[in-house]
Parts: C-alpha cells; sequence; structure tokens
C-alpha cells in the first residue's frame, strides 16, 4: 500500500504561526482588538434588548473583520507549500484520498494559487479564505453549537440565541486556524489536543473558548440584571477571552 | 513520606474534622435558654408589681375591668402593677390548614368566599404571620403553641421526633398546657407530628386521631379523617381547646404547586369548615364563648414546597374569628377589605404583618390564660379592642411587657438589667415624658440599654396612669409596646447569643484538618492537571460560599464545572494515547458520551431558589409520558439484573443460579417500587400493572421494603462469604495480586446499585442507566490517560492517575447530588424514601435511609471509583466483542493473555509506585476538598453572621456540609469506600 503523499501544512504543527511581516499586517494585526472589542462595545445596549437580531446583524462585521485579518496577516496554508503531489497520482489511490480529502481541497487550491501567485498575491488569497469562512460557517458552528449545548446551554428553548452564539464563537476561534492549519486531520487533531503551540492565531480561539466558559459565571447571580440573560455574559466573555488569547499568544 | 505517617496524618485530619463540626455547631446553633416551669397568672404583670391579692384564676371576673383592673397600687418592685383582663373566652378552637399562604384566604382568587364575607362584617380579624424559617411543620407547630422562637437546632432534632428527645413540647409551657393546667380538656384531630410533640402516651389530648402526612398523593382521606369528627365534637362541650390540623392543602401544593387543579377545590372545602364551625358558634349555646383561630403554619413557593424563606414560604394567614369581634368599635380594629390585594411592593403581605408567634399572648389574654413563660409574642393589640374601656388592652399589653421582661432580665442577667433601668429613667426624666428614646441620654450603646430605654419609659408611663385617671391610653400603649416590639426583635436576633470562640476554635480546627489532609498527599510537587483543576476548583468552591445567591444556586458551579474537565481529561487521553487512530476515536467518544450524558442528567431535575418550579424532565416530561418512564425504569432493573448475573455472580454460582439468584433479588424490588410509586405519586402508574398490584395487595409496603432489604443482604452475605472463600489460599487473595475477572468490589457494586436503586425517586431511577454508561466511558479515559494497552500489566490495581480519579468523582458526585433534586435549600429533603421498611419509629435507620436516599448518586460514585481503581483484565471471556475479525483477534487476546499471565507473577512482585495506594491519595484528596469547603462554609457563618440570610441560606449550608463531611466523606468515601477496596483487594 503506497502511503498517500501527506499534504505539507504551511508549517510544521510544532512551530508557531508568525504574522506577515509588512506594515498593512503589523497595523491590522493591532487593529483588529480594537474593532471586535469596539463593535461589541458599541452594540451592546441592543444586544441586551434583543441578542438574536444583534448577533445576526453584527456576525457579517465580524467575517470582514477576521477575514481581513486573515488575508491581510496571517500566511495561508498554501503560501510556502510546493506541491509534489501530480493530478493524477490521486485517482490511483481513491481508498486513501477519503479521509484526508478535505485536505487535499485545500492543496488543490493551493497548487492553483501556487501558479497564480505571480500575478495576484491578494487575489489568490481570497480562495482559501473563502473556504475558511464556508468551513467557519457549515462545520465550526454545528459543532459547537452542539458544545456549547454539552456545556450546558438551553436545549429546548432560546435556539436561535444559542446557534448565533456558536456563529459568533465559530468566527473567533476557527476562520485563522482553517486559514493557516488547512484541514489536515493529524493538524486539528493536535490542535483539539492542545499539542501546538500558544501563538497569536492559536491563543485567539483558545481565548475565546475559555472566555465563553468564564461568561458564564455571572448568570446565576440574583443582581436581576438585564444582561444577565443568555447569552450576553458570555458573548461578552468570548470578545473578551479571544482578544486577551490574541495578546497572551502574540506576546508569549 | 513514609506511608505510615501519611497513614497517620490522614486519620488525624478527619478526627480534627468531626471534631470541628461538633464544636463550630455548638457554638453557631445557641442552644435558647428556657425558663422552666408553667406560668402562673400572679406573675403576668400581677406578681412583678408585687400586689398579688388579685384573684388568681380567670372566669371569676375581676369586676370591670376599670375597677379592680385599674385600681393602682404601688407595688415593692420597680414599676405599677394592674390586673389582668377578665377573659373574653372560654373555649378556642384552633384550625391549621397545612401551608396556608396568605393570599389563599385573602386574595381575589381565594376559595374562602365565607371567611372573606366574615372579614367584610368584621366579626373575622386576618392578619399575614410571619413564620421564620426553617418553615417546615414541627418547628412552626412549636411556635404556635410556645411563642418562642425555634433555632435551626430544632431542625437537627427534627428527625428525633420520637418523644425522648428536646422536642417534645410535653413539659414545656404552651397554651395547650395552661389549658390543661386550669383543668381544661383538650381534643386533637389532625397531622400527627401534634401527637408527637405532645405524646397521647401521657394523655396530653383527651381525644386526638392523628393523620399521617406520609403520602403527599393523598388529597382527601387526610382531610376527611379530621372533618368527620368535627360534628360530633361540636356537639360535646366537654373541651376547651380543639386543635385540627388539616394536610390536604399541603399535600396539593407539593404535587402540583399553588396554581394546580385542585387548590381551589381544596379551599373551597376549608372555607366550608370554617363556615361550619362558625354557624355552630352561633348557634349553639356553650360554643358562644368560642374563639376561632383559623392559621397556616407556613406558606409556600411558587413549587409548592416550603422550608426556606423563599417568598411565600413565610407567608401564611392568621384569621381571629368570633360573632363577638362584630360589636368592637370600628375605631378597635379598622375596616377591613376583603377580598384584596398584598400591601404595595410584596407579593404576600395582606393587612398587618404579626409574628406568629404573636398568637399565643393573644390567645393567652382573649382566653384569660398566663402568657407561656418563653413566649416572644407581642399581644395583637387589635384584639384589645374586644374588651369595653380603653384600659383593658393595655393592661393586657401591660401583662405581655412583664412577661417578655423576664426573658430579658434572663438573657442579659437581672441586676446588670434592673441598674441600667434605673440609670435610664432617671435621663429619661423624671415624668417619664421624653418622647424619643435617646433624648437626654444620648444613642443608646447596644440593645440592652435601648431596652432599657423602652422599659424605663414604659414602665414610667404605667406608673404615670396612678396620678390621673384619664390617661392617654394611645401613648401609653405606644410605650409598651416599643418594648415590646423591639424586645422581641432582639430576642428573636439569635446574633447576641453566637458563641465565638467555639466557632473560632471550630474554623482553627478544620484549617489544621485542611493542613494534615494536604500533608497526607503523597507529591505536591510538580502539580499535575487534576491537581491545579482539583485545588482551583476547591479553591472557587470556597469563595462561592461568600456568596448566597451561589449557595443557593450551587449545581450551577457543577454543572459548568464537569463540563470542562471532560474536556480536559478527554483531550489528555487522546494527546497521550499512543495507540492506533480507532483508540483515539474510542477516547473522543467516550468524553462525548459523558457530556451528553451530563447535559442530560441537568435537566432531568430542576433545583435551586431562583428557578424553583421550572420545567424539567421529572416534572415536565414523564407526567405526560408515564409509559416512557416506566420503560426506562424496567430497563434500568434489567440491566442491573443482567450485571447482577454475569458479573456479581460470575463464577461463585453456576450460570443457572446465578441467573435464578438476580431475578429473585430484581422482581421484589420492581415490585416495591411499583408499589411504593403508586401509593407515593399514583399519577406516574395510573393504569399500569394492576394485576401484579393486586396479587402484592395483601402485602404492606414496609414488608415489601423489607423482603427487598433481606434479600439484598443475605445476597451480599453469600456473595462475600463466596468470593473471600474461593479466592482464600491462592495467588488472587492479598495485596496487589494479579488482576481478576471480577473484583469483589465490582460484585457489590451492582448489590449497592440495586440498593441504590430502592432508595431512589422512581423518576431518577432511569438516571442509573446513564450512570453506568459514564462509568464506562470514564473507564476508557482514565485508563488511556496512563498507559497505553501494551504497557498494561497484570496488576489489580488499574493504572490511573490517583488525582483524574478523585477529581472527577469529586465532580460527579455533586453533579449527581443536585441533578437528583438535591439543593442547599431545606425544603429539597427528600423524606419518601426514608421509611422504606421501617414499621416503628428508629432514628438511626431512619437516618441512615434518609441519607442514602438523598446522596445516592454521591454514593454510587464512591463504590463506582473503588471499581475505577481495580484494572480490567480482558475482555475476550465477556463475550462482549464485535464479531467483526472474530476469531484471529480472539486467539491474539488469549495469547496476550497467557503472555501477561506468565509475566504477573515476576511483576507483582515489583512494586510500582505509580499504581499504588490509588485509595489512599483518592481519600486524602477528597478529605482536602472537605476540609476546605468545611472551612470556608464556617468562615462564612462567621463572618455574615449578621447577614440577613445568615439563617435562611447559611445555616442551611452548614448543614449540608456536616452532611456532606460526616455522611457522605467520613462514613461513605472513608469508611464504606475503603471497605469495598479492601474486600477489592481481598478477592
Amino acid at each position: 500500500m503506497t502511503t498517500p503523499t501527506k499534504p505539507d501544512t504551511a508549517h510544521k504543527p510544532g512551530r508557531p504561526i508568525d504574522l506577515l511581516q509588512t506594515q498593512p499586517s503589523l497595523f491590522f494585526a493591532n487593529l483588529q482588538p480594537i474593532l471586535l472589542l469596539g463593535t461589541l462595545l458599541l452594540s451592546f445596549r441592543s444586544l441586551v434588548a434583543d441578542p438574536v437580531d444583534t448577533l445576526l446583524v453584527l456576525a457579517p462585521t465580524i467575517a470582514i473583520v477576521q477575514t481581513l485579518y486573515c488575508v491581510i496577516c496571517l500566511p495561508s496554508t498554501g503560501d510556502t507549500v510546493a506541491p509534489v503531489t501530480k493530478p493524477g497520482q490521486k485517482k490511483k489511490t481513491p481508498r486513501t484520498q477519503r479521509q484526508d480529502i478535505w485536505a487535499k481541497v485545500i492543496v488543490r487550491y493551493s497548487h492553483i494559487q501556487g501558479q497564480v501567485r505571480d500575478r495576484s498575491s491578494k487575489l489568490s488569497k481570497c480562495q482559501p479564505v473563502f473556504l475558511s469562512l464556508t468551513l467557519t460557517a457549515l462545520l465550526s458552528t454545528p459543532l459547537l453549537y452542539t458544545l456549547l449545548i454539552l456545556f450546558g446551554a438551553p436545549l429546548t428553548t432560546h435556539h436561535p440565541h444559542t446557534l448565533f452564539l456558536a456563529l459568533h464563537l465559530a468566527l473567533l476561534t476557527t476562520p485563522h486556524l482553517f486559514y493557516v492549519h488547512g484541514l489536515d486531520a493529524t493538524a486539528w487533531l493536535r490542535i483539539a489536543s492542545l499539542q501546538v503551540p500558544v501563538d497569536e492565531v492559536y491563543g485567539m480561539s483558545l481565548g475565546a473558548c475559555v472566555g465563553a466558559w468564564l461568561g458564564a459565571i455571572p448568570i446565576p447571580l440574583d443582581w436581576d440584571r438585564e444582561w444577565q440573560k443568555w447569552p450576553v455574559t458570555v458573548v461578552v466573555g468570548m470578545y473578551g477571552g479571544a482578544v486577551v488569547g490574541k495578546f497572551v499568544g502574540g506576546g508569549g | 513520606m513514609a506511608r505510615l505517617q501519611r497513614l497517620v496524618s490522614l486519620a488525624a485530619a478527619n478526627g480534627l474534622l468531626l471534631i470541628a463540626i461538633v464544636v463550630f455547631a455548638q457554638g453557631f446553633f445557641p442552644v435558647k435558654k428556657l425558663l422552666p416551669g408553667l406560668a402562673g397568672l400572679e406573675e403576668d404583670g400581677e406578681g412583678y408589681g408585687g400586689g398579688g391579692e388579685e384573684e388568681g384564676e380567670m372566669g371569676t371576673g375581676m369586676g370591670t375591668e376599670m375597677g379592680t383592673g385599674m385600681g393602682m397600687r404601688m407595688g415593692s418592685g420597680m414599676g405599677m402593677g394592674f390586673g389582668r383582663p377578665k377573659a373574653v373566652f372560654d373555649r378556642v378552637i384552633f384550625v391549621v390548614v397545612d401551608a396556608l399562604r396568605s393570599d389563599f384566604v385573602y386574595g381575589f382568587e381565594s376559595g374562602f368566599g365565607f371567611t372573606q364575607s366574615l372579614i367584610r362584617a368584621g366579626t373575622a380579624l386576618p392578619f399575614t404571620a410571619h413564620a421564620s424559617p426553617p418553615t417546615v411543620t414541627m418547628p412552626r407547630i412549636k411556635a404556635l403553641t410556645t411563642g418562642s422562637v425555634p433555632s435551626f437546632a430544632d431542625l437537627l432534632f427534627n428527625l428525633d421526633e420520637s418523644g425522648g428527645g428536646s422536642s417534645s413540647l410535653a413539659t414545656q409551657d404552651t397554651w395547650l398546657a395552661q389549658i390543661r393546667a386550669r383543668g381544661g380538656k383538650l381534643v386533637f384531630y389532625g397531622d400527627d407530628t401534634w401527637l408527637r410533640l405532645f405524646p397521647a402516651e401521657a394523655g396530653f389530648f383527651a381525644r386526638a386521631e392523628g393523620t399521617s402526612s406520609f403520602f403527599v398523593s393523598d388529597f382527601t382521606e387526610v382531610d376527611h379523617n379530621v372533618t368527620r369528627h368535627l360534628p360530633r365534637e361540636l356537639a360535646s362541650s366537654d373541651w376547651e381547646g380543639m386543635i385540627l390540623h388539616f394536610l390536604g392543602l399541603d399535600h396539593i401544593g407539593h404535587k402540583t404547586g399553588p396554581q394546580g387543579v385542585n387548590m381551589l377545590p381544596k379551599q373551597r372545602e376549608m372555607d366550608d369548615i370554617v363556615k361550619m364551625i362558625y354557624e355552630a358558634m352561633e348557634t349553639e349555646t356553650h360554643l358562644e364563648d368560642t374563639l376561632l383561630v383559623l392559621a397556616g403554619d407556613h406558606g409556600m413557593n411558587a413549587g409548592g414546597n416550603h422550608g426556606g424563606s423563599g417568598p411565600g414560604e413565610t407567608e401564611p394567614a392568621l384569621v381571629f374569628a368570633s360573632p363577638k369581634f362584630g360589636a368592637m368599635g370600628k375605631e378597635g380594629r379598622g375596616v377591613y377589605e376583603s377580598p384584596t390585594t398584598p400591601r404595595e411592593g410584596t407579593e404576600f403581605e395582606y393587612y398587618r404583618k404579626v409574628q406568629q408567634s404573636d398568637l399565643v399572648p393573644s390567645l393567652a389574654g382573649l382566653m384569660g390564660l398566663p402568657i407561656p413563660k418563653n413566649s416572644l409574642g407581642v399581644f395583637v393589640r387589635e384584639l384589645g379592642g374586644v374588651w369595653e374601656g380603653r384600659g383593658s388592652g393595655t393592661a393586657m399589653l401591660w401583662g405581655n411587657a412583664v412577661q417578655m421582661l423576664r426573658i430579658v432580665e434572663v438573657t442579659y442577667g437581672v441586676q446588670g438589667f434592673r441598674a441600667l433601668v434605673e440609670s435610664a429613667k432617671a435621663c429619661l426624666g423624671v415624668g417619664g415624658e421624653a418622647s424619643e428614646i435617646d433624648g437626654g441620654c444620648g444613642e443608646p450603646a447596644g440593645d440592652e440599654e435601648a431596652l432599657t430605654r423602652y422599659w424605663a419609659r414604659a414602665s414610667s408611663a404605667v406608673s404615670g396612669l396612678d396620678a390621673d385617671g384619664s390617661a392617654d391610653w394611645a401613648t401609653v400603649d405606644g410605650y409598651i409596646l416599643d418594648f415590646l416590639v423591639a424586645a422581641q426583635e432582639t430576642l428573636s436576633n439569635a446574633a447576641s447569643s453566637y458563641d465565638i470562640p467555639r466557632m473560632v476554635v471550630g474554623i482553627l480546627l478544620s484549617a489544621s484538618a485542611l493542613t494534615l489532609a494536604i500533608i497526607s498527599l503523597p507529591t505536591l510537587w510538580p502539580p499535575s492537571t487534576a491537581g491545579v483543576f482539583f485545588a482551583t476548583a476547591s479553591l472557587l468552591y470556597g469563595a462561592m460560599m461568600f456568596a448566597s445567591s451561589y449557595v443557593e444556586e450551587e449545581q450551577h458551579f457543577w454543572y459548568w464545572l464537569t463540563p470542562a474537565w471532560v474536556l480536559i481529561l478527554t483531550v489528555r487521553s487522546v494527546s497521550r494515547a499512543e495507540g492506533s487512530k480507532r483508540t483515539k476515536v474510542r477516547i473522543v467518544a467516550a468524553g462525548a458520551i459523558i457530556l451528553a450524558v451530563h447535559r442530560v442528567a441537568v435537566r432531568w431535575n430542576q433545583t435551586g431558589q431562583k428557578h424553583a418550579g421550572a420545567p424539567d424532565i421529572v416534572h415536565g416530561f414523564f407526567p405526560d409520558y408515564h409509559m416512557t418512564m416506566w420503560v426506562l425504569v424496567l430497563w434500568t432493573y434489567g440491566r442491573n439484573c443482567y450485571t447482577l448475573a454475569r458479573r456479581t455472580f460470575l463464577d461463585i454460582l453456576p450460570i443457572e443460579a446465578a441467573v435464578a439468584a438476580a431475578v429473585a433479588l430484581t422482581v421484589p424490588a420492581i415490585v416495591f417500587k411499583l408499589n411504593f410509586t403508586q401509593a407515593d405519586a399514583p399519577e406516574l402508574v395510573q393504569g399500569l400493572a394492576v394485576l401484579i398490584r393486586r396479587w402484592t395487595e395483601p402485602f404492606s409496603l414496609i414488608l415489601q421494603a423489607q423482603v427487598t432489604f433481606g434479600l439484598l443482604a443475605l445476597a451480599t452475605v453469600t456473595t462475600v462469604v463466596l468470593a473471600v472463600g474461593l479466592a482464600h489460599g491462592t495467588s488472587i487473595g492479598g495485596k496487589d495480586g494479579p488482576a481478576v475477572n471480577v473484583t469483589l468490589a465490582e460484585r457489590l457494586h451492582y448489590l449497592l446499585t440495586l440498593f441504590l436503586v430502592t432508595q431512589s425517586r422512581t423518576p431518577n431511577i432511569p438516571l442509573f442507566l446513564g450512570l453506568e454508561l459514564q462509568l464506562l466511558a470514564l473507564s476508557v479515559l482514565l485508563d488511556a490517560c496512563s498507559a497505553s494497552t501494551e504497557k498494561r500489566t497484570s496488576h489489580r490495581n488499574a493504572s490511573i492517575s490517583s488525582n483524574e480519579l478523585a477529581t472527577t468523582v469529586l465532580l460527579c458526585s455533586h453533579v449527581y447530588f443536585f441533578c437528583m433534586g438535591g439543593s442547599n435549600s431545606i425544603s429539597s429533603v427528600d423524606l419518601s424514601n426514608a421509611y422504606n421498611g421501617i414499621a416503628d419509629y428508629n432514628v438511626a435507620a431512619v437516618g441512615l435511609l434518609l441519607f442514602t436516599s438523598n446522596w445516592t448518586g454521591p454514593i454510587w460514585w464512591c463504590s463506582a471509583a473503588v471499581s475505577l481503581t481495580f484494572s480490567k483484565r480482558v475482555k475476550a471471556g465477556e463475550g462482549a466483542k464485535p464479531a467483526t475479525n472474530g476469531k484471529r483477534e480472539w486467539i491474539d487476546d488469549e495469547r496476550e493473555r497467557l503472555r501477561r499471565d506468565a509475566e504477573a507473577k515476576p511483576v507483582s512482585a515489583i512494586k510500582d509506585p505509580a499504581t499504588q495506594d490509588h485509595w489512599m491519595v483518592y481519600v486524602s484528596s477528597m478529605t482536602a476538598f472537605v476540609a476546605a469547603s468545611l472551612l470556608a462554609v464556617m468562615v462564612a457563618c462567621t463572618a455574615l453572621r449578621t447577614h440577613l440570610f445568615i439563617w435562611t441560606v447559611f445555616s442551611p449550608k452548614y448543614l449540608y456540609a456536616m452532611a456532606w463531611c460526616v455522611g457522605w466523606h467520613i462514613m461513605v468515601n472513608a469508611g464504606l469506600g475503603s471497605l469495598l477496596r479492601w474486600l477489592g483487594e481481598m478477592a
């Protein structure tokens, strides 16, 4: 049995991701937390008043911020890939192809990008970033939704609340991870089992998760405040956590 | 540190914990000083003034109120005495309706139409009587009869209701005892709690019949058994006091909540009883001087439960009714609208709010009885209007004040108090005219001085009455009331009687227990992930004890922490597992299963205060889908029966006998549970299994439970004897022998499970399926944590991390305590399974059953933890292997097993420290947690002893902390767990 050629991820799993060392990159990397927290702060009042609509309206904004962050600041999965796969080879090993099919999609994109990179580097980035966002919406959101439920989100009520909460959590945690790590199963197993160095990208994701978890603390208190309702504190917690995690990861 | 040293340290820590609990409790729960003996009439007011020539007996009439009553004589004491006004009533009918919340009588949706018409007519005086927590029946009866404020210490003796204990009221001064003392007869029908407080064998009641409140599903019989005596008793005239205690309304509350469909008809039924009595009072001549009192002993919350101090629980109704009140001037009692709305800003405060204990002096005053010595009640001033002339009411209040003064003097010391009174009189001005108590004397320093000022002012005002005949009654009344209310408040507030040094000693003891427990841990540095998590959880938990809302909603803490820990555990297992992808998938699946079961379990029973009564599976789903519930329940029993046959009796009984034994154990348990549920919660049985129920009808529930428990005991003894006998003299027995198919600890685990299932409420039984599933998944997680499959040896000890085990079990124990319906409120204590198989009251047995029925989950997890410390030998023999590559894998497994068995002997000789002493590390960790939590609760109770919620939130929490420490930690973890562990090592 021939070993399928593993797609090289952009970075060896043991090494932290470095930001692109360009002026706009450094600028936007610092602007991103301001944008995230600023958006949340500005819409906090309406978030308390009407969480579902606010989260829905905010989602595209956050998605754009995250997209720009990916495109401007981060090295894409395929950026340093020298694709060694020959197109014909894949068809010969259909059985093994199945397990890494998603990863290969990325590689395939990278392959194409490799050819077009000279022409327009920015444009070529749009494809992986589009893919990252699609995966965030279609894969991470349902997964995180399930996880939120398992962690105690209301099971029979507040479905839209939890769904949009999951969407926002997904937006804060996964687009950049998809963007830099692709869909390599090994890489994601390492991500899931905390065996990736806490860099800026991973720190942000981890911080968002921990922040969301900590955000649940004030809910049972008997202060009888409007903002104690589901899911306001969790939203605040995860935005705060994401920013803290980003700085801890980036600084460390 | 050497093992022996650690063991000594651990034992010392647990010993210190026990001492700390007792010492702190003695300081925290003050035992009130009770004045012994019965009060005499001459003591009330008369004796104080030193007069004493007043006729002592009521009924002979003291002239008219003014004549002798107000004939002032200078006493030898410091104040004035004037006689008690004559009795207005010679009989009382005291109707207690359990859980009669104020709005049930006074509100717009009330069924008490007749009572409301009496209120409108002015012949009934309505009040809301504040019931101080604990709002359960026994302490409330105590308050309604003695007038004292029962402390939380009474709750500790609540179990000991059998009489001999301090809870018996037979020897205390009550208005019942006072009626008996003057030769009156008492009759009683209703809740048998009264008969435990006033033992029938002492002949306290001339006629009595108790009804049991055991099965709350009984809405009608309990009340019918009271009502059927009523016409006969109303016709007879030999009694002076008739007490009726109706339980039906409380049962309806517990079952269906205050909005239940049966609530309104029950209220109408109670109203009809009021009507029957009142009409008899109007028509029968021997009842013309009869007072009717309608009272609730406590209220209920939105969920229909009570015990704490939630909205509605502390606000029962209190109505005095008699045609005589109609003759009172309107200025005396005021005009009452009915139905009406509660006072603004409150939910249940209708009319004026009085204390429950106020009933006692009021009743005594109206009936011409001496006020019971330990009463902290204040005469209800509206009732003063029943006497003609203003002075009588004042005289009554004065008598009340003198009685109260005795308690004040005993509390603060007679000499010191009198001296303070003298100085207060001096500075308040000679004429006693000062209207402000700080006028001329400066701010009073402390409660005692404030009381002396009030007393000085009141007594000066009363002695001033001597001088001018036309007194300003209202002012004097006001002064006396000021003293009475201040004294009531001060004396009811236990803050003055904390024994702070003892509490501090308790705190220091538990702090040293914590230190010793930490010392007894083998390794502290470098900390493991589990260790860090465990320590953080302990710290957070400790901090949480200072926030009343988190104490009330403690379940959220455990529900919140557990998924995070399971996630960490899963992630660590995945990263440590060296095996194939399949192993990793297995681990992730195991983690997901634990999380999923957890998620369902936390919705099983809604608990806590904030959302009490919110829909959950047990109360929202099962009543509608009782078939589903029974399928799950039978599945649980079936699965347990299977494990009994296949695991418990494996190798010690032939398979046919094992199956027979398992069925013989399970069937009586199911039948008992079915019949018990029919009695306790018929809505969950409905038409099911009529045949079985009919066949077993001749056998009482007690007998059925005894059969179940007896068979379980027999099976336990047999299993232990056979298993130990088989293992004796072989390489199996002995410390750290080779792994076996099934250890004795695991055999006993399934027997214990059956016992715990029997002790659970029926809707909770399916949770045991989830528990078994979680245990299975957990063994995958923990196992993979420390060693991959290749490294697994044939040790009896599982190669798991003790810290991870302790953390997991700690979290799960608490989660299951709460999701089975537990909380930190007294009202959530489930008594329904505390009397299984017990015919006559036995404190030890009831205590044990009560604990096992409320701590079912934690006890189960302790046994599960023991079985996790033993390694599973092989799975091939189980037949549970999937048949995929069956044959070849099976051969491989066999080879592997042979190889391991061959290795076993040399390996077992070498002691691997990593796999040693799981149980000791576990107990040490738990001791550390329990000591830390106890320390936090004690410090919180001490620091917040003047907090508003001290008696409603923090004291119950301390009681629960005691139960967790003594019951769960010392008895179950250190006792039962160590025993199981030891047995598991033997066989």
